[in-house]
């Protein structure tokens, strides 16, 4: 073949390519609360090869209102000149900013993937969460002080020693873990908005904004999500969904083992013996209170007050997440199981599909889809030219080694090391004082709070861990369950201000939620 | 991010709470590693002639040093209920939890003392579905545990009846601990059980044992003789009944203002003794909520016609 033949026949591909691109329907995947649009990549790219969709995958302040999440649709160059019969499928919050994205502009449909279309009463109770879990430790407490009175059973607090500090794991996981995947440990203005019963919540469901919604958008479903076991090891199931089971069989051993050391010792210790009840008493009080986090989370992820609870998936009860005067489909019910929340974009593909050509009128592709456009482009853009390219935009990618704004798998900061971001404003330094902390323009924005401890190193482990030990090497703060098994995780000190680790295809795990 | 960022009230009680936890798992964590010999209260000490076993896992027989007279009335079984009640610092009730209940049963096998505690009702979650509220169980919760007398290891017995270790590779992967194992110095009660019967004509010993903790009774309360123990940890006091000489109420008060109050019930099996019925402990924590625990045992077997 000649190289003019060559060029005629690409030219012809290309031609094609972008003509059936451009007949493709427009889909924005909009992702939710502490999150990026890299949450919706591989499932955009799976539908786009058996639908003619054209996704377009933008990115929305999470942290602001959802009305000014809403606003970025509208001014964006990805998403301000899409047609009217533009789909928007939106996962969690994406699924309300989808929603306000309505009132200004006229869309063919919108799909809602564990959206809190009625709120999501967690936010409300994240407080006495933390409260309660904290109360732990009171119960610790207890025992340790009732075995420092000398019984004739106080050589059981051997065994139970071994357990104590598990169970503060098990604690400091449950809080940070949770508060770190929905960046619950911040004050966002999103917050307010979310809590069941808001002003704003009142107002998108209000009977008028329904009738609206009914009138002008031609599409609507929502999705809702009951995970397996939602109602033990609730916390897990939020954080760590794919070490749910493991970790409350580990838990629920923990409380047996707890158990029969007060059983035993209610068994055998003379009467007499004001210390062993004591001590008794400790031990299954502890347990007891560790056995009710199970309906106490329930509750929590349930409603704003009360005790009751409610399938859910891991983070929103089922009653919120369905759309209201919407087709509403319920994963998890007949002997079956939804995904979990923080799976949902990775694991609703059928459902998706469905919707989309039954719901939404997509039609199911015949041919070959187009190459897929670098996140955040218009649908229809060509695919890139080949020949010299800028540098691939953070993230995805696998990234260079030699790049002074990421850390591999194994890489080692001591103390006096940093991260730099590429454009130089932010650094993630390990100081002499123990403490890693980011700064942006010389002002601190996040840090582990290990400041005061002797350094040792911060390491990138070889399970995706990223892990903080001082000289002894204790492990004195760590990411924790999102990141850990995923050997090929990467740290990068974004431009944006973001620390970010992502799997090796490129999916946050997690980040210090300091993006400007 | 907590001393940066200007929370609202509920994202900074989380902030305390999550470094506060981290400083306490840590620091729980390093006396694991430095081992917990510098307690005091950890070396093992078995009273009234119940000798402990040291020096580690022992494959030798334990022979039940417990006389014939002791083997009559000793407790063989009983069911173990627990029930528990959370209340915030405002004293707000958090509702009543599911009781939980076991079976618990110390026996010979192979020559060797068996502790056992069965689980006959683990705890379900009541949740509420669009038909109704069902009692939804927990299908991760063990059988129950088991350990023999003189062994290091408590064994959880797991959903299919099979023993199974507290935790397994993938947990200590995730929370990163090692797979070094607990270290634990052996003691145990030898015999076919302890003393859950108080065995009526032992008034005696028992008021002497009682003086040798908290010296001689202060007054009487109530008809009951108040023993006091003070020190700058805090206060405990236990009423005793006079008749039986068994603690019917125990109340401490920690110094930094923590109060836990006991009270203890008792079935009179005639011709024996008694047997503890229950075990009511409403405790507050300084400065936060508290809680209500209470252990009932019902259904003991004290015929004790177990062993060689």
């Amino acid at each position: 073949m000649t190289p003019v033949r060559v060029a005629v026949v690409l030219a012809c591909l290309l031609g094609a390519a972008a003509g059936a691109a451009a007949q493709d329907r427009p889909v924005v995947f909009i992702h939710g609360l502490a999150s990026s649009p890299a949450t919706w990549e591989g499932a955009a790219g799976r539908l786009q090869q058996k639908l003619a969709i054209a996704p377009v995958r933008p990115t929305v302040d999470w942290r602001a209102s959802y009305p000014v999440q809403a606003t970025v649709l509208y001014s964006s160059a990805a998403t301000k000149t899409l047609p009217s019969n533009t789909v928007a499928i939106g996962h969690s919050n994406g699924g309300i900013v989808a929603r306000e994205w309505s009132r200004g502009r006229s869309l063919g449909g919108i799909i809602t993937l564990g959206t809190p279309n009625r709120g999501a009463p967690m936010v409300a109770r994240v407080g006495d969460w933390a409260t309660y879990v904290f109360s732990t430790s009171n119960y610790v407490a207890r025992v340790l002080n009732a075995f420092g009175q000398s019984s004739s059973t106080s050589w059981v607090l051997q065994h139970v020693t071994p357990i104590l500090p598990m169970i503060g794991d098990y604690m400091t996981a449950m809080v940070n873990n949770l508060a770190a995947t929905f960046a619950l440990h911040h004050a966002l203005p999103v917050f307010a908005d979310m809590i069941p019963g808001s002003p704003y919540l009142q107002q998108l469901n209000s009977s008028s904004n329904l009738a609206r919604e009914a009138q002008q958008i031609p599409g609507r479903a929502g999705v809702a999500s009951i995970v397996q076991n939602f109602h033990v090891g609730g916390p897990f199931r939020a954080f760590a969904p794919d070490h749910a089971d493991g970790l409350t069989t580990a838990f629920y051993g923990l409380i047996e083992v707890l158990e029969y050391w007060a059983a035993y010792i209610i068994a055998h210790a003379p009467h007499s013996d004001i210390a062993a009840i004591n001590q008794a008493q400790a031990l299954i009080s502890l347990a007891a209170h560790l056995r009710s986090i199970d309906p106490y989370y329930c509750a929590m992820v349930s409603a704003t007050a009360g005790m009751q609870c409610l399938p859910h998936d891991g983070v929103l009860p089922y009653t919120t997440q369905q759309y209201p005067g919407a087709v509403n489909v319920l994963l998890g019910t007949n002997g079956t199981h939804g995904p979990a929340h923080i799976r949902q974009t990775e694991q609703s593909d059928g459902t998706l599909e469905q919707l989309l050509v039954d719901v939404m009128q997509v039609r199911r592709r015949a041919g070959a889809p187009p190459a897929p456009p670098p996140p955040g482009s218009p649908p229809g853009s060509p695919p890139s030219p080949p020949g010299p390219q800028p540098p691939p935009p953070q993230p995805p990618g696998v990234p260079d080694p030699s790049r002074a704004d990421v850390m591999l798998i194994g890489d080692i900061l001591r103390a006096g090391d940093r991260v730099t971001s590429q454009d130089g404003r932010y650094v993630l330094i390990y100081q002499g004082d123990g403490n890693l902390v980011l700064y942006g323009n010389g002002t601190p924005l996040w840090h582990t709070g290990t400041h005061g401890t002797s350094p040792g190193y911060v390491m990138l482990q070889h399970d995706g861990n990223f892990v903080l030990y001082d000289a002894s090497q204790r492990p004195l703060w760590s990411t924790g369950g999102a990141t850990i098994g995923h050997s090929d995780a990467w740290l990068i000190v974004q431009n944006d201000g973001n620390v970010v680790i992502y799997s090796g295809g490129g999916v946050p795990l997690w980040d210090t939620g300091t993006a400007r | 991010m907590c001393g940066v960022q200007t929370a609202a009230r509920l994202a900074g009680a989380l902030c305390v709470s999550a470094g506060l936890l981290a400083a306490w798992a840590s620091g729980l964590h390093a006396e694991q590693r430095n081992g917990p010999s510098s307690n005091p209260s950890s070396s093992p000490s078995v009273t009234r002639g119940a000798a402990a076993e040291r020096g580690g896992p022992s494959a030798r027989v334990t022979e039940p040093q417990a006389s014939s007279r002791n083997l009559r009335g000793r407790l063989v079984r009983a069911d173990v209920i627990v029930r528990h009640q959370l209340f915030e610092a405002n004293g707000r009730s958090l509702g009543p939890l599911p009781d939980v209940r076991y079976r618990l049963s110390r026996e010979l096998r192979n020559g060797r003392w068996v502790d056992r505690l069965d689980i006959v009702q683990p705890p379900a979650v009541l949740v509420t579905y669009p038909d109704g509220v069902r009692a939804v169980p927990n299908p991760f919760a063990g059988r129950g545990v088991e350990r023999v007398d003189g062994e290091d290891e408590v064994m959880v017995i797991g959903a299919d009846g099979k023993p199974r270790p507290v935790v397994d590779d993938e947990v200590k992967r995730f929370f990163g601990w090692s797979d070094e194992k607990p270290r634990s110095s052996i003691g145990s009660f030898r015999g076919p059980g302890g003393s859950w019967l108080a065995e009526a004509g032992r008034e005696q010993e028992r008021r002497v044992e009682l003086e040798r903790q908290f010296g001689r009774a202060r007054d009487r309360v109530r008809g009951l003789d108040r023993y006091v123990q003070q020190d700058p940890h805090g206060r405990l006091e236990v009423l005793v009944a006079p008749e039986t000489v068994l603690p019917v109420e125990i109340r401490g008060e920690a110094a930094d203002g923590g109060r836990i109050q006991t009270s203890l019930e008792y079935d009179f099996h005639p011709g024996l003794g008694h047997v503890r019925r229950r075990l009511r402990a409403e405790h507050r924590f300084a400065g936060a909520g508290g809680g209500v625990t209470e252990v009932e045992i019902i259904n003991v077997e004290t015929t004790g016609e177990v062993g060689p």
